[in-house]
């Protein structure tokens, strides 16, 4: 607020206005001293006004959302006497019936009021559109909105704290178009994959953000109420200033700071809590339904049940067996509601800010506490920070932030095979959780799985990650002279993370069991810095308007990692420490290289902003990095942009177009980089440990390169074209952007495939090229019906294809194994979209032996040999006679078609109604659970589905038979029965608020209250059968994108809140 | 005033400069660069060591790659050796467990088997690590006899992969030094008799480097002996004699490399057969070359910094311990007769006791057996629920020496030592006892009860064929679940003979390779697939037949 006034002082023509707003504003003296000031104006007018005059008193406030106006002039036209309004928008005034009253205020259509002897008058400003300025941040500076020439979103910090989470990006997912976050799974504080335009690079798509000037790829020191505003930078015309780390998009996030308007401290306090549940869990058999199908999968198979002789001992008891649960009709475990459990979330948070002429401070805190919905998976978070600017002197500014963030959560086990949520759908139901009778974990039955997931997530109560970060900065700005300005900036970041398992001693059964206990201990310490220092010089002459930076950026990271071990500690929490343990402490060192490096940066860059009359603009950037990561030769990379921007408003003949409030064209272009595709060192050749053999019956070390090294290693660079139109109709009660944007990103830098007969990890090369292309769509409609009833509705909607145009020298590359199915399940072609799923297509299954036995080739022969009536029905698409890897064709991909955000403000009177629509549309997923839940062998538990599968007694159905042998391959076949439809739209958020009548506001002393309940992810709408549709990259690797080996699913959440601010 | 203020501050903010270049270089941490590594004997020796290494993987993860994501599939040896034999079954927890060996073992599967893809992989693994070391030794300012002995342990090593290579895919691409990225895709295939002549090339430096088993200290036990080279040098000319002579060795060398070891007084047999696949039978007087393994207790089950094996789980029992895999066939155990001792050391089934513990079956098992000599005892299963096993692996045998040297005897018309050497392997056989433990609650060897062992001499009347057949029995009886049956068919022309049905042996038709043996005849090789993306992208070319 108060940099947009001091902006706008500068423009504003009326000289008397102005300086009475300088006073306020710039000199910020304490608001009563301005009163006395004006005390002492307006004894001078009473002098020379008549006996006529009548004191008026009134009140200004805003036309839209009825908020006091505060400094708005109010002054007699044709005379020098004037006032301006105080912090609650009141003012009091001396007149003479018949004068006119004038009540302006910048950014607002001024009112001329003829004045009639009222006492009281109430006055609603509208917004000028000519005259509303919002600065927005743009990287070492900021500009005014409408000299905006890049593609850029905003979000504000109401939008981001409607969501019950603490994870900003997760509050921000579906609010901007062309930014598409996911989440990796719904458990708590697991890490959101966040891809601007698409999928940028194969390595690392990842933005970076820019909190405060400091860049950072963590932000999980902010709690969305810390942020201010939050500017994405999406084209490289405007991230181009960040060079290196431009490429993937830049989201800049500035935080809170008091207001220099002099005023008692504002506290803000809100809190909610709720309860979690599973959206949705997944029909599975129980166990006689088990049971059944187990016998069906050898009826199938030709085995006479009721005929197998004792001799074939351990059959014939299996049978028996299966047979008893039948005629008992057992229901046994259901292993997800072993797992699931209904979850509280709650948050606190407290900010108190203010400021004065010399200092502004925002100081905030907040604890956070979630349960997962699977047993014993949880984040706990506590947050402090203080942010503070101080102007030392005329000339001197200077300010300070830091935090300190405290995480602690639980893990629970998610590999393929061990973990709890895969475990929970393989699991046999016949098997029981907890055997009470003999006081252990009920051992596995029938499924193999040996892995009781209730115990195992119970387990997971010891599996403790704890990290402890403290982040800041320091700065100093200093002016040389009006328009030149210099300022430095050191920012530091270091955490501490340590994370303790403990794997207690148990025995289940003699295929589960762990002795003795194990403790483990994980470090990883990790800091960096960044040093900063630029100048910028803005300067207006006439219809000139200037703009240029220019500066310097050094930035240090170093990270290292440390794992013991320790066995046979008991099992007591106090002494899962080393110290406690029995037996000798082994040290496990890692082998990544990822995790001890040091890294450098340093870079040099600039910007030249030139508007000319407010119609048009340029601007230029350009960046010089400098990193570690390369060798000499290639360590530089240059980085430059351009983008012009057109205000056609401005021109005279839409001057007098009056429905249209807006208008301007933008287009750029722009080369960015993109550095985090690369790990440190990969230009040289090192010597990997561990290569462990063993001598003299003792364990010795052995050292080799495992990877290839590359010399010749450089950037990797994005050049990206964007054009765009903003448009605002009707007062900017509607308001339409629309961008087109083309990205090249060429030298991707990639793990490109060698040889096996290589014989080592490939080399780090600047191998693939990739576009990515898009239209996105924004509209937004708000406006105030009446004195009681407004409305803010926003739509976005964002279309991006992705395209491979090279891979390195291969023309493909295939990845995506899953768990039992030993074939790749995505294909990536040049000329393609990244990641198909590929695969067979099937047309049904076989309803009779005679239908299986005439699907023949030309020349008479089975196309598949093996098949019976029950199974599936492959096709030979290529039309040789035969099924192999050629009959493979694409099935779908996890890339959606087109991501949409609907989001919906209402308010009438007091009450106010939110709600956030998110949808991902036209996208595929694989359910890779099909293999060992929809498996012909009945082994581990079945989904429901299953029951209605083939069989003699069944025809006439569309579910492939159960058989113990599965000649046919129904299902260890990649097909389309793995492929399904993941298209989602869900209701991510909707909330009802009341906020306090003014009246007892006023008996409260508070300035808001609201209370509100609210409910996350209520409904989705999707085909999907999975937990969730909603899905990331299996292994974080993209080549993954869409798999979905029993990913966390996401909690439906209600809860109440309250907001209250003093 | 006001501006002296101002630059002393700029002056402040900007007095660190910074020396671009010293900035932005940054010495990898925590580990050295490979160029200066060979200046030192210790680092040298971690470099051999690393080679060795690739012998304990059984499985992948393959080298870092895009396309990777995860595991391969498993290659432990028994899966070609026993399992594509007539002498396993795939075993396992039933029909759709690990599917593919079935596949493989029917002759059914495509390009994309995981097990010849895991294989061909780790195997240049090994033989990346080898060229490594010996382009950067020979200008090590090391000691030159270390360094000798160096270069013999790993040149022995690289022909231990391609000889692994040759023999599962025939001809190999040939590579001896480290390659640059431009040459991928550009190297071809060689044929099957460069690819041995390059193995016995190496081979030959080895046997002429080496030291002897004895002239190693303690602590090197496990390393590449001269024996070992020479047992490698017999083992690949007897392979190329039955399947592919185009390299023209002869029976004589056979003799000569086996009758060499057996003259060099560093091997003998044990004396207990019951006791060779047990810890204490661990490089015993009979072993000529083994993997060594141990439980690192800080590695994985997998991989570089595992210290064992997973064979142990692999073929354990499912009820007790392991996955049931590699299940002997009833016609195995029909061929050792009823009085030969060696078949309880070789397969145990339900009810038999095992280390001290009576056996449970599992209901899937494809045979009532299971491979007794990769049986792990209960007191050195990996910790918690650790896969590694400590079993060494053992490759070479003596016994196998004399069955080579008796085998090259026969075909020199030398019958008579050829009788002498199966007696003493037959004679050593009479003297096994029970197999360790074999009483609920022991862990002893006991001995039979007189009777119960016959192993009769061969006497002088077999001769010709007769002599040829019975070396072949005693190979298939005394190294039995070894992971060799396979190779003995292959190499003697009767693997196809030996397939179960006609569908599976004209599978296997489609996949063989045609040599020219010893006699002049034309042998048929099967072989695996080429992984399909060493074809596919990296012209790995032909594909092997019918895949």
């Amino acid at each position: 607020m108060i940099n947009f006034l001091n902006y706008n002082l500068k423009r504003n023509s009326n000289g008397s206005c102005n300086r009475i707003q300088k006073i306020f504003n710039i000199n910020s003296i304490h608001y009563r001293g301005i009163l006395i000031f004006f005390a002492l104006i307006l004894s001078v007018s009473i002098q020379q006004v008549s006996a006529q005059v009548v004191r008026a008193e009134g009140i200004v406030r805003t036309a839209t959302d009825n908020k006091p106006v505060i400094a708005a002039n109010v002054y007699i036209e044709g005379t020098t006497t004037g006032t301006i309004t105080d912090i609650n928008g009141n003012f009091e005034i001396d007149i003479e019936p018949g004068q006119n009253l004038v009540i302006s205020s910048i950014g607002y259509k001024t009112i001329i009021f003829s004045f009639k002897g009222e006492k009281t008058l109430n006055f609603f400003l509208e917004e000028d559109v000519q005259f509303i300025e919002e600065l927005v941040f743009i990287g070492y500076g900021k500009v005014r909105k409408s000299d905006l020439t890049g593609s850029l979103s905003s979000v504000k910090t109401e939008e981001l704290q409607q969501t019950a989470t603490v994870d900003v990006m997760q509050a921000l997912q579906g609010r901007a178009a062309g930014v598409h976050i996911t989440a990796q799974s719904g458990e708590p504080g697991e890490k959101m994959k966040v891809r601007i335009r698409g999928i940028g690079t194969i390595n690392n798509s990842d933005p970076v953000f820019i909190v405060d000037g400091m860049p950072t790829d963590d932000i999980s020191f902010l709690m969305p109420s810390d942020i201010e505003t939050m500017e994405i930078l999406k084209d490289a015309s405007a991230s181009a200033v960040y060079g290196s780390r431009g490429a993937n998009g830049v989201i800049l996030i500035t935080t809170k700071t008091g207001t220099s308007i002099p005023k008692e401290a504002e506290i803000n306090f809100n809190s909610y809590a709720g309860v979690q549940m599973a959206s949705r869990t997944i029909k599975m058999c129980d166990a006689t339904e088990y049971a059944q199908l187990k016998l069906l999968s050898y009826i199938n198979d030709g085995i006479d049940i009721n005929q197998i002789s004792p001799a074939n001992e351990s059959l014939y008891k299996e049978v028996d067996k299966l047979k008893y649960i039948i005629d008992n009709e057992f229901r046994g475990t259901d292993w997800q509601s072993e797992l699931l459990r209904p979850a509280m979330v709650q948050n606190y948070n407290l900010g108190i800010s203010g400021g004065g002429e010399k200092y502004r401070y925002h100081l905030s805190s907040a604890y956070f506490d979630q349960e997962g919905i699977v047993k014993n998976s949880g984040l706990t978070r506590i947050n402090f920070r203080l942010n503070a600017e101080f102007h030392h002197k005329e000339w001197l500014k200077g300010g300070s932030s830091a935090s300190y963030v405290n995480t602690e959560r639980t893990y629970i086990d998610k590999d393929l095979y061990t973990g709890v949520l895969t475990t929970a759908l393989r699991a046999d139901p016949v098997t029981i959780a907890w055997d009470s009778r003999n006081e252990k974990w009920g051992a596995d039955q029938f499924s193999q799985v040996h892995n009781n997931p209730a115990r195992r997530v119970y387990e997971s109560e010891f599996d403790v990650g704890r990290s402890d970060k403290f982040i800041g900065n320091i700065w100093q700005e200093i002016t040389f002279i009006e328009g030149l300005t210099f300022k430095s900036q050191y920012n530091f970041y270091y955490e501490n993370y340590i994370r303790k398992t403990y794997l207690p001693e148990f025995f289940v059964s003699s295929k589960e069991l762990k002795s003795p206990s194990e403790l483990l201990d994980e470090r990883i310490p990790e800091s960096n810095w960044t040093w900063s220092n630029f100048f910028n010089y803005n300067r207006i002459k006439d219809i000139h308007s200037i703009n240029l930076m220019f500066g310097s950026e050094s930035q240090k990271m170093k990270s290292s990692h440390v794992k013991m071990g320790a066995y046979n500690v008991p099992s007591d929490a106090a002494s899962h420490y080393f110290s406690s343990a029995k037996d000798k402490i082994n040290f496990t060192l890692t082998t990544d290289p990822g995790y001890l490096w040091e890294q450098t940066m340093l870079s040099f860059f600039g910007r030249a902003n030139y508007t000319f009359s407010e119609k048009y603009l340029f601007t230029g950037t350009f960046r010089f990095d400098g990193s570690s990561k390369f060798s000499e030769d290639n360590r530089w990379g240059f980085f430059p942009s351009f983008s012009l921007g057109w205000n056609m408003k401005r021109e005279d003949i839409f001057k007098n177009v009056n429905f249209l409030s807006d208008l301007k064209m933008r287009a750029g272009w722009g080369k960015v980089g993109n550095e985090g595709s690369v790990l440190n060192y990969q230009y040289m050749s090192t010597m990997s440990p561990d290569q462990i053999y063993v001598f003299g019956n003792q364990l010795v070390e052995g050292r080799i390169p495992t990877t290839m090294s590359n010399k010749e290693l450089r950037w990797e660079v994005s050049q990206m074209t964007n054009i765009g139109i903003d448009a605002g109709f009707l007062n900017r009660k509607l308001e339409l952007t629309i961008d087109y944007f083309y990205k090249i990103t060429k030298d991707i830098l990639v793990i490109t495939p060698v040889p096996y007969y290589f014989g080592t990890g490939a080399p780090y090369d600047n191998a693939a090229d990739m576009s990515n292309s898009g239209i996105e769509f924004l509209i937004n409609n708000r406006n105030r019906i009446n004195e009681d009833f407004r409305y803010d509705i926003g739509f976005n909607i964002s279309f991006i294809k992705n395209k491979i145009r090279g891979l390195g020298g291969v023309d493909m590359i295939e990845s995506g194994k899953i768990g039992k199915l030993e074939a790749f399940t995505t294909k990536t072609l040049v000329g393609d979209e990244m990641a198909w799923f590929f695969g067979y297509k099937t047309d049904g299954i076989f309803q009779s032996q005679e239908e299986a036995e005439a699907y023949i080739n030309s020349e008479g022969k089975r196309i598949q040999p093996n098949a019976q009536a029950g199974d599936v029905k492959f096709i030979d698409l290529n039309h040789d006679g035969g099924l192999d890897a050629n009959d493979r064709t694409k099935l779908g991909s996890g890339n959606p078609d087109f991501t949409l955000g609907l989001n919906v403000i209402l308010q009438y009177k007091y009450f106010d109604l939110k709600s956030f629509i998110h949808g991902v549309l036209g996208k595929e997923a694989i359910n890779a659970m099909t293999a060992n839940n929809m498996n012909p062998d009945g082994i581990e538990n079945s989904r429901a589905a299953r029951l209605n599968s083939w069989s003699e007694e069944n025809q006439n159905t569309d579910v492939y038979r159960m058989s113990y042998s599965d000649p046919n391959n129904n299902i260890m076949r990649f097909s389309d029965l793995w492929v399904e439809d993941a298209s989602y739209i869900r209701l991510r958020n909707i909330q009802v608020g009341f906020s306090l009548p003014e009246k007892l506001l006023k008996n409260m002393k508070a300035q808001e209250v609201r209370i509100y309940v609210s409910a996350d992810n209520l409904l989705t709408y999707t085909k999907y059968s999975g937990w969730d549709p909603e899905i990331g990259d299996l292994f974080d690797n993209p080549f993954n994108n869409g798999i979905d080996m029993g990913t966390y699913p996401h909690a439906k959440t209600f809860l109440t809140g309250l907001s209250i601010r003093f | 005033m006001i501006w002296t203020g101002r630059f002393i501050w700029i002056l402040i903010l900007t007095a660190c400069c910074f020396s671009c270049s010293e900035f932005l270089f940054n010495e990898p941490i925590g580990r050295a660069t490979e160029n200066v590594f060979y200046n030192d004997a210790g680092n040298a020796e971690l470099a051999v060591n690393a080679c060795y290494d690739v012998l304990t993987w059984g499985q992948g993860p393959i080298p870092t790659s895009p396309s990777s994501s995860g595991y391969l599939g498993h290659c432990e040896e028994f899966l070609f050796g026993d399992i594509l034999s007539d002498d396993a079954l795939k075993g396992g927890s039933g029909p759709s467990d690990e599917k593919q060996i079935q596949e493989m073992k029917e002759w059914r599967a495509t390009a994309d088997l995981d097990k010849s893809t895991t294989l061909w992989s780790n195997m240049y693994s090994g033989i990346f690590r080898c060229n490594s070391v010996l382009a950067n030794l020979p200008d090590s300012p090391i000691d030159e006899n270390l360094k000798k002995r160096f270069m013999g342990e790993t040149s022995f090593l690289r022909a231990y992969y391609y000889f692994y290579l040759v023999r599962i895919f025939g001809g190999v691409v040939l590579i001896d030094q480290p390659l640059s990225k431009s040459q991928a895709g550009k190297l071809p295939r060689s044929t099957v008799a460069e690819t041995y002549a390059f193995i016995v090339n190496d081979l030959r430096y080895a046997a002429s480097v080496l030291p002897e088993r004895s002239d190693y200290e303690a602590k090197d036990l496990g390393r590449a002996t001269r024996g070992a080279a020479l047992g490698y040098l017999a083992r690949v000319v007897m392979y190329q004699l039955g399947t592919d002579n185009g390299n023209d060795h002869s029976w004589e060398e056979v003799f000569q490399y086996t009758d060499t070891i057996i003259k060099s007084g560093q091997y003998s047999l044990t004396a207990n057969y019951a006791e060779i696949f047990e810890t204490e039978g661990e490089n015993g007087p009979e072993s000529v070359f083994e993997i060594q393994c141990l439980e690192n207790p800080a590695g994985e089950d997998w991989g570089s910094i595992m210290g064992g094996t997973m064979a142990s789980v692999f073929q354990g029992n499912r009820e007790h311990w392991g996955w049931g895999f590699n299940n002997p066939a009833e016609d195995l155990v029909y061929e050792f007769g009823e009085k030969d001792p060696r078949l309880a050391c070789t397969v145990y089934g339900e009810g038999d006791i095992v280390y001290g513990v009576k056996q449970k079956w599992y209901s899937a098992s494809e045979s009532p057996y299971l491979n007794r000599k990769a049986a792990l005892d209960p007191a050195l299963r990996p910790s918690g629920d650790g896969k590694d096993s400590p079993s060494n692996q053992r490759k070479i045998r003596f016994s196998d020496i004399l069955l080579m040297n008796a085998e090259a005897a026969y075909y020199m018309m030398n019958e008579t030592i050829a009788r002498q050497r199966i007696n003493q392997i037959r004679a050593r056989a009479r003297n096994c006892t029970k197999p360790k433990g074999s009483s609920e609650g022991t862990n002893i060897y006991e001995p039979y009860p007189a009777g119960a062992v016959i192993i009769p001499d061969i006497p002088a009347s077999v001769s010709g064929r007769d002599l040829l057949e019975a070396i072949w029995k005693e190979r298939r009886i005394e190294l039995a679940m070894e992971g060799f049956r396979f190779w003995d068919l292959v190499r003697t022309g009767r693997y196809i003979d030996a397939l179960p049905d006609e569908t599976i042996k004209n599978n296997c038709r489609m996949h063989c390779i045609e040599g020219i043996n010893i006699d002049g005849n034309t042998s048929y090789i099967p072989v695996l697939p080429i992984p399909r993306t060493e074809v596919e992208s990296w012209n790995v070319t032909p594909q092997n037949p019918g895949y």
